[in-house]
């Protein structure tokens, strides 16, 4: 053991990021089987401390039923489709279920501005974070439409890969007793997509640079498009970065 | 050299109460090879041989623990200063690089550090490497977070802990492998993989094998392991048992009620095993980690139980009675395991 401590452990080392590296290239091997240019819409520019030089960007996501004071993105058919198994309330049921991962298709809608009314606007804003949106934040185009457990099931639903961009994320379900828009009884379980997979999106060099320089500015005044490549696993990667003055 | 001083202490005591009579030559000849012995036990392994000498090495100890950790989180610090000015080849080559590089640091301090305190200091940066290497490159490059490198973690700190007789990686080791097994029980139970913490059942099953190991598996001039083994198994397996107490989902088809009560007749019987475990084999830390779970357990049923409705003058009236009641009950259980042994 002692003979060959040093070698086992580089080897462990050698082999674990070869496998890693392996996996990354495999995954951009085909070229990219989604890409879609984005804005600092949907794309925000994740605030580090000065200890970190790294850029990253967090994807930005909204869905429809946030307009009807609605808190859930899936039903419960879509839910149990999902795998879930949403029991009947009962007494001594469990009311509490583990998330489960999903694909997730989202829609870039270019028409949102106008299918939404502006001050209705800033108060639906909803952050892969799970804060509450800051008043000057900037809108998604991002919609949620869909969820499903097999990739290809949801891209033959939707074939545009321009205009819509599968993920992978986790849904997190939940059981309603109350309607939170009028507070009648409705007992029903509803999911929410609670994070998309990877949570962030790190830019390597030469993109970060210009990006970098924005850390510094306000959010409002933060205006950038990235062209976002998505490979065979789903692993994204960030094509171009075009910052406007 | 704790078997010499036992020796000399008892030695003393046998010639005052004259139980035993020996001649000044005989003493003095007696002296000088257990000064001999010690100096000899000094030279060769750089042990304690005063009980001064304990107390700096106690403190070294932790200037050792405390250094290792600042010095981690000098690296994982500087990594991300730097890290936005490098381009990709560089990064993955610094990644790979940097556990290397310190794991051939730690093989050449091992060999000149008798004391152990420069290696272990040294192992503790080796396994920090290896976890930032990891953990950067899956951010670089975007990769969906996966529960495998708990185990390539696992295997490094076990490599560094046996290769270089380090207990602090061991439990790092032993802590990687119990999360990647629940991680990985987790994912194939079609859950998402970081969820684990929500169904802890798997930690509890590992903490109790983990804690089982040296019973079949020995360790030879590792004395110091077996201890590690059953520290992180029984705080594994307890902790596991005191999420359980308050069940928001489990592996266990059954309502939340009936999994509340075995759950918490659980926890007192395993943390009541594990006082009587280590009370019967003579494992102090068993009978302390079990003695602190089952106070744990106790004042968190009791604050359930009691917190809202009781006024607090009475509730903290019987946290001091049951506590007064713990500390006489394993007084009792001390007696009787030592009326036991003299028997």
């Amino acid at each position: 053991m002692r003979r060959y401590r040093v070698l086992a452990a580089s080897i462990l080392v050698v082999v674990s990021n070869g496998l890693a590296l392996l996996g990354v290239a495999w995954n951009r091997s085909a070229g990219p089987v989604q890409t879609m240019e984005l804005t600092e819409r949907e794309l925000r520019l994740v605030s580090t401390s000065p200890d970190d030089s790294s850029v990253r960007l967090r994807l930005e996501w909204w869905y429809p039923g946030q307009l009807q004071n609605r808190t859930g993105t899936f039903n419960e058919a879509k839910l149990r489709e999902l795998g879930f198994e949403c029991p009947p309330p009962a007494p001594g049921t469990r009311r509490s279920e583990t998330s489960r991962p999903a694909f997730i298709a989202f829609e870039l809608d270019p028409s949102v501005d106008d299918k939404i009314p502006s001050e209705t606007v800033r108060t639906i804003v909803t952050s892969s974070d799970g804060r509450p949106p800051a008043p000057s934040r900037v809108r998604s185009r991002l919609v949620v439409r869909d969820a499903a457990l097999v990739y290809h099931q949801l891209r033959q639903r939707y074939p545009d890969t321009r205009r819509f961009l599968i993920a992978r994320g986790v849904i997190r379900p939940y059981f309603l007793s109350l309607d939170p828009a009028s507070d009648a009884a409705v007992n029903r379980w509803e999911g929410s997509l609670s994070q998309v997979i990877p949570r962030e999106i790190y830019v390597p060099l030469p993109h970060s640079r210009a990006l970098a320089r924005l850390k510094s500015q306000p959010e409002a005044q933060r205006h950038y498009r990235v062209v976002l490549h998505y490979g065979r696993r789903l692993e994204p990667w960030v094509g171009t970065v075009e910052v406007k003055h | 050299v704790d078997q010499i001083h036992a020796f000399r202490r008892e030695l003393d005591l046998l010639l005052l109460e004259g139980a035993l009579e020996l001649s000044a030559e005989q003493r003095a000849r007696l002296d000088s090879h257990l000064y001999r012995t010690l100096a000899e036990f000094a030279d060769r392994f750089d042990v304690d041989i005063t009980d001064t000498q304990k107390r700096f090495s106690l403190g070294m100890r932790i200037l050792s623990t405390l250094g290792g950790l600042a010095l981690c989180m000098a690296l994982v610090m500087f990594f991300y200063r730097l890290w936005g000015g490098l381009v990709t080849p560089v990064q993955v080559t610094l990644l790979i690089g940097a556990p290397i590089l310190v794991l051939i640091a730690l093989e050449t301090v091992s060999r000149r550090d008798r004391t152990r305190y420069y290696t272990a200091l040294v192992g503790l940066i080796a396994v920090a490497a290896m976890i930032l290497d990891l953990s950067v490159l899956g951010q670089m490059f975007n990769i969906a977070p996966s529960p495998e490198p708990l185990l390539v973690w696992s295997a490094f700190a076990l490599i560094v802990a046996y290769g270089y007789n380090l207990r602090l990686p061991l439990a790092a080791g032993l802590t990687c492998a119990a999360v990647w097994l629940a991680a990985r029980a987790v994912w194939l139970s079609g859950a998402h993989w970081e969820v684990f913490a929500d169904r802890p059942e798997v930690f509890l099953a590992a903490g109790t094998l983990i804690a089982l190991l040296p019973l079949v598996v020995t360790h030879g001039t590792r004395a110091d392991f077996p201890v590690v083994y059953r520290v992180v198994g029984a705080v594994l397996a307890l902790g596991a048992l005191e999420i359980l107490m308050h069940p928001s989902a489990s592996y266990i088809p059954a309502p939340d009620a009936v999994l509340r009560v075995l759950y918490q007749v659980m926890a007192f019987a395993v943390a009541g095993a594990t006082v009587w475990l280590g009370v019967r084999h003579g494992f102090r830390d068993l009978t302390n980690v079990g003695s602190a779970f089952f106070a744990l357990f106790l004042f968190d049923r009791l604050f359930s139980w009691w917190w809202d409705w009781m006024p607090k003058y009475l509730f903290f009236l019987i946290i001091g009675a049951t506590a007064i009641a713990l500390l006489v009950l394993f007084r009792k259980v001390r007696a009787q395991s030592l009326s036991g042994r003299t028997v």
